[in-house]
């Protein structure tokens, strides 16, 4: 418990302003009929770090127009549910 | 004007949209300027069990909203438990549907007749099986006959309308339950007329997993009903949310057969909710809203588990 069950960077492998690449696709994970619903994100797509939070990295996207609003990519497998997080998917450019 | 994403999405729905300012805050002072670096979300912020709605619209049978928004899986617990113990869980999870079964529907049915038998059978004192099995064969059927936008869009096969039947009955049964813990009548949730979800109209392309033109149709359709139509408007107050806001909390709870989409932790939903509203996705009356939904929400679970 408390541990990150699959591979990839811990948030603070992130630093504010880093270039990143998501290098898998990764899906949000939003329902198509959730009024937060955000479009998957295919691998290739490319942003910068806004802020690194605890279990969180939240990422404004250079597609301004396919997310409009910064995307929180979330750590894996947080308690108590085991969710799918987008970390592993994620790598800094450069 | 905050960008917001189910705004965006609601924007599609036809329903008329008042044009009154958005409201400043839940505060009495005006709505902080939230950026990237503003302040962090205090849980504070949530509304006290004082604040909680108290304005009914057709109460039944009134109760106090539980205690407060636990920040911890222990503190939660610790509440569900004592709730347990106190209201032991209905036999089967229609067992607050009252409602007679339908007559068979006539087979020339219009596609409004069909949504409308639908919601009734939906409505009746069944299982959730029962009802499916009453609801899918007649919706399959009215689905292969419904017109399409577009004739390149695809539809759904009985088997996923089958699964969204079911999923469909589980959402608005938790809804429906939700609503009595708030004091509130929630029995028409997604049931309503032509923006039912069971109108076939809405239903071939809902029952698609996935995302494309088709489904964001349907959803703009099902968007005029009533409670998504509130949840865009900037003049609703945070207890004319409440439906909305619980809408919103149970779908994120939801292991979603249908979108193959997981329940969503509590932290994630609270951490959600916070990093929203700091990033102008969410108003502070939405913000409100939803935390006042959780204790709601995990009133239900303690008592029916986690929506299917």
């Amino acid at each position: 418990m408390g541990s990150l069950p699959e591979a990839g960077p811990l948030p603070d492998h992130f630093r504010t302003g880093d270039p990143v690449e998501f290098h898998r696709d990764w899906d949000p994970g939003f329902a198509p009929d959730d009024p937060f619903y955000k479009a998957p994100v295919p691998a290739g797509s490319c942003g910068e770090v806004l802020e690194v939070g605890p279990d969180y990295v939240r990422v404004r996207m250079q597609d301004g127009e396919r997310w409009a609003s910064p995307l929180i990519v979330w750590a894996e497998g947080r308690f108590p549910d085991r969710i799918p997080g987008g970390l592993s998917c994620l790598r800094k450019l450069g | 004007m905050n960008s917001i994403s189910g705004v965006r999405l609601f924007t599609d729905a036809a329903a008329p949209r008042p044009t009154a300012p958005r409201p400043a805050a839940s505060e009495s002072g005006p709505a902080p300027s939230r950026t990237a670096d503003d302040v962090l979300f205090s849980p504070s912020a949530a509304p006290s069990p004082d604040e909680a709605p108290s304005t009914l619209r057709t109460s039944s049978t009134p109760q106090a909203p539980p205690a407060a928004v636990s920040s911890t899986p222990g503190e939660v617990e610790g509440f569900l438990l004592a709730e347990v113990a106190a209201a032991p869980a209905p036999a089967f999870s229609g067992a607050s549907r009252t409602g007679a079964v339908p007559a068979d529907l006539p087979a020339e049915a219009d596609s409004h007749q069909v949504g409308e038998w639908c919601g009734e059978v939906a409505r009746a004192a069944l299982s959730v099986p029962e009802r499916t099995s009453r609801i899918t064969p007649v919706l399959s059927k009215a689905v292969a006959k419904a017109q399409s936008p577009s004739p390149a869009w695809v539809k759904a096969n009985p088997q996923q309308v089958e699964r969204y039947v079911q999923e469909t009955l589980e959402h608005a049964d938790a809804m429906h339950r939700v609503g009595l813990l708030r004091g509130q009548d929630w029995s028409q949730h997604d049931l309503e007329g032509a923006t039912s979800k069971f109108h076939p109209e809405i239903a071939q392309f809902l029952a698609l997993p996935g995302r494309n033109e088709a489904v964001e149709w349907a959803i703009a359709r099902h968007n005029a009903a009533d409670h998504h139509a509130v949840w865009s408007d900037p003049g609703s107050t945070v207890e004319d949310l409440a439906e909305s806001a619980s809408d919103i909390v149970n779908a994120w709870r939801m292991n979603r057969r249908v979108y193959d989409k997981p329940s969503w932790s509590w932290e994630r939903i609270t951490r959600f909710i916070e990093v929203s509203f700091q990033n102008n996705d969410l108003s502070a009356h939405q913000r409100d809203a939803l935390l006042a939904a959780i204790p709601h929400q995990m009133e239900e679970e303690s008592r029916h588990g986690l929506p299917a």
